[in-house]
């Protein structure tokens, strides 16, 4: 018999040891891969360049709600700016692009929020790729041109069964129980490309439309005809670049001039969002520790399971011994055992923690709309199975030792 | 013997434990560093007793100097009534230059000529200057101020003397 016959029969005499001990490694690899793929991805989903928004002006508050609110459509706005401000804004020369946009409505739990119809023509969500309504890509229609049309995106579009010519009421408000524009159908003409960002969840309607739907005080009718009195949520605002495509660095300059304003805020979300991670990022630290600490638990169980089929299989291993094995020989073939389940569990680990991911990501994408790839190689890929691969060999190195010192008389020795 | 090797291997997995998610871990963000900010990249020169500080940036050609809080408030702007702030600017050789720094409003602030809390100005010998130590007066909140600008480290008497 090969070296490897002997290593893969002793392997199949303790099959139920063995197959525990690349579970259980199985297990630990499994939630280190899924927890560790699931951060990267969503730190890069949430300060991801794609956004395609530089900087958003809103109203002074905190500056996470105000991110949350334009960009992921959660929260709400802490309150509005003057449209004559965004319009001396839009002439200051760092300013490529400033989308002003309202928001405050909602229909069956999606926001509704109106904007500038350059948002769905021009606005780059990623370096070069605007909105599409291609049907091959998976939209349909086209941009709204009137007050009583809509754009829905296509999260919004698949939840609600929404197709082109449907029309709904927007309720004004984002909370349960909030009152209904019960004058105001609005007709969907267009359902935006999947984006695989927060986009694909809002429905969109025209900027004026805001302040014409019935049912509003008189003051936001008079908004839609007198400038003086408008007021908006807030603007997407794209910052002129420098060589290499970083934000030209004027912008902080631009940010510290609006912040002296009374009521505004210039936020730059990606100054903002690491902060957040930062806050949270405890919780999967402790994950991360947890999965750890499993995969630890996993090696020492092999580490006591190796201990004891040693145990059993001394009259064996010293048969061994005297037939010519030498003590490397033995010793070899308890480190290649620790090594082969080693390996298989960290081989099922990582199946079985990007299988995780791809079941999560489902759920994810439903409830908030933003993709996650089980194919998707974060750093824990690369480190994972070397590390696992040495624990076992750690495990494997007191019974490798053990059967290194055997004795061939005293274990050969007759028993009774 | 036996069990030294088991206590070995018990401490070392324990530790690798401790170490495990450090290994994988991301440094957080430095965010900003507690004390005084320069917040459009320049250098704080402190106004008085801490009342206030002017930030000063050389680029190419251009200085510009901006009035804001003092202590920690450096991100909060201090409008002047001063039109221009006349400055004498000292070269390391020794040699002393005239420089005359005007108003340059940020209207998105809310600012104007005679309310303005950002100033510049422009002179081909700047481009040539990597240091340098400029005095000047201003009234600032109210009272009369001497300014003591030093450039690139900056003047914060206080707050030296303390030591880090």
């Amino acid at each position: 018999m090969t070296f490897c016959q002997i290593v893969l029969r002793s392997l199949q005499q303790h099959r139920f040891s063995s197959i525990l001990a690349i579970v259980s490694m199985a297990l630990g690899v499994a939630l280190l891969v899924a927890v560790y793929s699931l951060k990267e991805q969503t730190q890069k989903t949430f300060t991801q360049i794609g956004l395609g928004v530089d900087a958003i002006v809103g109203p002074k508050g905190s500056p996470l709600q105000i991110v949350l609110n334009a960009i992921y459509h959660l929260e709400d706005m802490p309150g509005k700016i003057k449209w004559t401000y965004f319009k001396e804004l839009e002439k200051d020369p760092l300013v490529v692009e400033a989308i002003p946009f309202c928001v405050g409505h909602s229909y069956r739990g999606f926001r509704v929020n109106a904007i500038d119809r350059r948002f769905l023509t021009e606005f780059e969500y990623l370096p070069g790729k605007r909105f599409s309504f291609s049907e091959p890509e998976g939209g349909k229609g086209r941009p709204f041109n009137a007050n009583d049309e809509a754009v829905a995106g296509w999260v919004v579009a698949k939840t609600l069964a929404l197709k082109v010519g449907d029309q709904f009421n927007p309720v004004c408000g984002v909370l349960e129980g909030d009152p209904v524009h019960e004058k105001d159908a609005l007709g969907i003409v267009g359902i935006l490309a999947p984006t695989g960002t927060s986009h694909d969840r809002a429905i969109y309607i025209p900027l004026e439309a805001f302040y014409t739907l019935a049912g509003h005080p008189p003051e936001t009718l008079a908004m839609a005809e007198r400038e003086e009195y408008r007021e908006i949520s807030g603007a997407y605002l794209k910052i002129k670049r420098i060589r290499g495509g970083a934000l030209h660095p004027g912008i902080q300059g631009l940010k510290f001039a609006i912040n002296q304003s009374d009521r505004d805020q210039l936020v730059i979300p990606h100054e903002v969002l690491p902060r957040l991670f930062d806050i949270i990022g405890w919780v999967d630290r402790v994950l991360l520790a947890i999965a750890g600490f499993l995969t630890v638990l996993s090696a020492l169980f092999l580490f006591f399971a190796l201990t004891s089929a040693l145990r059993e299989r001394r009259r064996d291993l010293a048969l061994l011994r005297s037939l010519g094995a030498s003590r490397k020989t033995v010793m070899g073939l308890m480190l290649a055992e620790a090594f082969l389940i080693s390996f298989l569990g960290g081989l099922l680990g990582l199946l079985l923690g990007h299988g995780l991911i791809g079941f999560g990501a489902h759920l994810i994408k439903a409830e908030t709309g933003v993709a996650f790839s089980a194919a998707y190689l974060s750093r824990a890929d690369w480190f994972v199975l070397p590390g696992v691969l040495l624990l076992g060999l750690l495990a494997g190195l007191v019974p490798g030792i053990q059967a290194y010192r055997l004795g061939i008389l005293k274990n050969l020795s007759p028993i009774s | 013997m036996r069990q030294k090797f088991l206590s070995l291997f018990l401490i070392f997995s324990f530790q690798l434990f401790l170490i495990l998610p450090g290994i994988f871990h991301e440094p957080a963000n430095a965010g900003e560093r507690r004390g005084h900010k320069a917040h459009h990249g320049g250098v704080l020169n402190v106004i008085g007793k801490e009342l206030g500080h002017i930030e000063i940036l050389v680029q190419g050609n251009t200085l510009e100097a901006w009035f804001v809080g003092g202590g920690q408030d450096t991100g909060r702007s201090v409008p002047v009534g001063a039109i221009e702030i006349a400055l004498i600017v000292i070269l390391p050789d020794k040699k002393q230059k005239n420089l005359i720094l005007r108003a340059d409003p940020m209207k998105l602030a809310g600012e104007r000529l005679g309310h303005c809390s950002h100033f510049i100005a422009q002179a081909e010998w700047l481009q040539e200057v990597k240091e340098f130590e400029a005095r000047g007066e201003v009234v600032f909140q109210g009272i009369r101020q001497k300014l003591v600008i030093k450039y690139p480290e900056g003047h914060d008497p206080a707050h030296k003397k303390k030591g880090p």
